[in-house]
């Protein structure tokens, strides 16, 4: 599997107790809906799948894992600090209500002027609003999600359609 | 110490007229600013800024809840990345 089969699901944040167990604080909004029997862990740059024995949610976005093999505190401590993946074909499936403007990260995005501009490779959340990233051009292009200038999202296909207001593309293809 | 109410918010000339001309033509494109101390005036609602962050220009699109805070509010200049792993 390639990096783009994994969606990160949280990081550990350290280890608890003598017998091996980690704490992971989840950036995923809910856990609790998460098929978590195996996850991978990226050491080294490559993912390296671990089992999951044992797992616990204590709060929202804060729960506890106990691996296989990893029975011992030493064993665990150099997992701490490590991001933690799900593979994408585990995630599960989002109704349009739970959609956020997050999700649409990988999404291809047509102007209705201009075409296809390529790719979303990020949505930041700005103050009081988001916004995504494409590369156009050979040059980044940052421009704002807002439902004024939405014109229709294609789930199945993942497509965006969009108008982009006038002068903005000039705006990053000048410098 | 807050501005005097006598003098009214402050608002970038240009910015102000590049508004208020867009405003008479019914054309919206984006303005470029640097001016991130400008207020955002109810005429600015609908109109796309490119606001400048000292590194880039970052696309404000300005809706009612932004009318009275300032342009630079919306473009941050720093961004925090976390904080370095601590070393055994």
């Amino acid at each position: 599997m390639s990096t783009g089969d994994y969606v990160e699901i949280g990081f550990i944040t350290k280890t608890h107790g003598l017998k091996g167990e980690l704490q992971v604080s989840f950036s995923y909004d809910n856990p609790e809906k998460l098929k978590l029997k195996s996850v991978y862990i990226e050491i080294g740059g490559k993912m390296v799948p671990y089992f999951v024995s044992q797992f616990k949610l204590s709060q929202k976005q804060l729960g506890y894992f106990l691996f296989e093999d990893i029975n011992h505190i030493d064993k665990a401590q150099p997992l701490a600090k490590k991001k933690i993946f799900l593979a994408k074909r585990l995630m599960p499936k989002k109704s349009k209500e739970e959609f956020t403007f997050k999700d649409l990260k990988g999404f291809t995005v047509i102007d209705e002027q201009e075409g296809e501009l390529g790719e979303i490779l990020e949505v930041r959340a700005y103050p009081q609003q988001f916004l995504a990233t494409v590369m156009y051009q050979e040059k980044e292009v940052l421009f704002p999600l807002s439902e004024d200038l939405i014109l229709g999202i294609d789930m199945d296909n993942k497509v965006l359609n969009i108008e982009l207001p006038d002068g903005l593309l000039d705006v990053y293809l000048q410098d | 110490m807050a501005r005097s109410i006598k003098k009214g918010p402050y608002i970038d000339h240009n910015v102000e007229r590049k508004v208020s001309t867009m405003n008479d033509s019914g054309k919206k494109t984006v303005i470029k600013t640097w001016s991130r101390r400008s207020m955002i005036s109810p005429d600015f609602v609908g109109h796309t800024f490119a606001v400048h962050n000292g590194n880039k220009f970052i696309p404000v699109y300005v809706t009612e809840n932004m009318v009275g805070h300032k342009l630079g509010e919306f473009a941050p200049t720093r961004t925090f990345r976390g904080h370095s792993e601590k070393k055994r």
